[in-house]
């Protein structure tokens, strides 16, 4: 079987592969999309997605694969340009604008992302999402991360452990 | 029955997930942060998240902490440690600093490329000593502390002496007068400093240059300055802003960006600096007018003695207004004018 070119095909139409979640849904996408993520990339380089089999992806629940998925097609066009060094001002407001949306989410869904981002290596997403996070801890106390980010509440032995390191580092007090 | 697997671990996620987040992942959320904020919150929050602040060498390479201040209570030793966690790997320090801080950081960080020093109060030798001991340095910004010793103001010659391999660097109020000089005929003073080969950027900020020349002479010492932006609290006047202009820019045709002190002159919003500069402009200018008729000979002494006249009449009408120590500061320049007469 000649290995198609990722992306385009050669017919017009955009080759298609096939991604399975762990609930075994089904998405359908074009191979430049999925291609953001490098552990897929070889896969789909090596002609697989395609037709009937599908990849699965036993690590992704489907809400999260569609999630992720919608952030691979919204950034395929540019990242096919090599980071796109011809893209218009406007794009990049338009991509900036869709990222700031996309995070605008619950800290449990932005876990469920980053892990997968990680699992399938799509370095954008991952950025995005650890910015985010970052953004919503940065000013805070250690009490106030745990609370923003849902920690179980700590063991006794725990905050002991913590107030002891607080004391003994004067700079976490300010 | 896959949806309710999928629920379970989702519920298991969100109660626990964020605090035993897989390293590689924390430490990119990390990076965002950077030092302050890992070390003002983040590190506390979990024993887990703590682990990977004291152990992943890579948060620490680029230690900035532009908002810790001397008065941040254990600034020392929160810029101690953070520098020591990056285990000898730390290539940019920004942060305050002192004698102690800094024999610190040349111990812990000795492959540092770019050091930044603010709220700087260290001793000259020291300064020099730690610097000269940093190989790959090239990159080097310094802003004393507010109301520091003279000796902190004159660090461009120490500076440039120790570390002649520096590409960029920024110093800010410092002054550049005749000690920074060697004479070389009656009436030319050269500066002192050695060749910076590779430096092509160099900004003087708020710094009181006495003798406007030295900056033409400053392109002897760097051949392959493109950068130069000098400020200064006293504006030179406008005539010898522009003869120094086209002196440096016949002289450095690759000079890119060149500022001189009062060029582009528009932001007098700050009151204290506005009544500085009204308070010195006369004696500023006569100052330049004296340096300048003794090296270049672009004024004439007819000149000069009009602006002595101006400059005596100014003084006694407002000799109540003028602070002792400017008077004192005045009496010096003179008197080193008057010198070469």
């Amino acid at each position: 079987m000649a290995a198609p070119e990722s992306g385009d095909g050669n017919n017009g139409a955009a080759r298609m592969v096939t991604l399975i979640s762990s609930d075994n849904t089904r998405f359908e996408v074009e191979a430049a999309a999925a291609s953001l993520s490098q552990t897929l990339q070889l896969t789909i380089l090596d002609g697989g997605g395609g037709g009937g089999d599908g990849i699965p992806l036993p690590n992704v629940d489907s809400a999260t694969l569609s999630k992720v998925l919608e952030y691979c097609i919204k950034h395929a066009p540019a990242a096919a340009n090599g980071g796109a060094p011809n893209a218009t001002a406007v794009d990049r407001a338009e991509l900036e604008r869709f990222d700031n949306e996309f995070v605008n989410i619950d800290q449990s869904v932005l876990y469920s992302l980053i892990m997968a981002a990680h699992n399938l290596e799509i370095e954008g997403l991952q950025s995005l999402v650890a910015k985010k996070v970052a953004d919503m801890i940065k000013g805070k106390s250690p009490m106030e991360i745990r609370r923003t980010l849902g920690f179980p509440d700590p063991t006794p032995e725990e905050q002991a452990e913590m107030n002891a390191h607080m004391l003994e580092y004067g700079w976490a007090y300010e | 029955m896959a949806s309710s697997r999928c629920c379970r671990c989702r519920c298991e996620q969100t109660s626990t997930g964020w605090a035993t987040l897989p390293r590689d992942i924390l430490v990119i959320v990390f990076l965002k942060l950077g030092p302050r904020e890992i070390m003002r919150g983040a590190e506390f929050a979990c024993k887990h998240w703590r682990r990977a602040a004291l152990y992943e060498p890579e948060l620490w390479r680029n230690v900035e902490m532009p908002k810790v201040g001397k008065w941040c209570r254990g600034w020392r030793a929160m810029v101690r440690a953070a520098v020591e966690r990056g285990a000898g790997q730390c290539v940019s320090f920004s942060g305050p600093c002192d004698n102690l801080s800094l024999l610190h950081l040349v111990e812990c960080a000795p492959s540092l490329r770019s050091l930044d020093l603010f709220d700087f109060v260290a001793s000259k030798h020291v300064l020099t000593e730690v610097i000269m001991r940093f190989d790959l340095l090239e990159d080097l910004e310094i802003s004393p502390e507010y109301d520091c010793s003279y000796q902190s103001t004159k660090l461009f010659l120490p500076v440039c002496q120790a570390c002649p391999q520096l590409k960029r660097l920024v110093l800010a109020d410092q002054e550049l007068n005749y000690d920074d000089t060697v004479q070389i005929h009656d009436n030319e003073r050269k500066l002192k400093v050695p060749v910076m080969p590779r430096l092509r950027y160099l900004e003087l900020s708020y710094c009181e240059i006495i003798i406007p020349t030295v900056l033409v002479d400053i392109l002897d010492i760097c051949p392959r300055l493109n950068f130069l932006h000098v400020s200064s609290y006293l504006s030179f006047p406008h005539e010898i802003r522009h003869g120094l202009d086209e002196k440096i820019r016949i002289k450095c045709p690759e000079m890119t960006d060149l500022t001189l002190p009062g060029d582009g002159l528009t932001d007098d919003s700050d009151e204290g600096a506005e009544d500085y500069n009204r308070h010195c402009s006369v004696k500023d200018y006569c100052d330049t007018a004296v340096y300048l008729s003794k090296n270049c000979g672009w004024i004439d002494e007819n000149e000069i003695n009009s602006y002595r006249r101006a400059l005596r009449s100014y003084f006694s009408i407002r000799e109540q207004n003028f602070s002792h120590q400017l008077q004192l500061k005045f009496e010096k320049h003179l008197h080193y004018g008057l010198m070469y007469q």
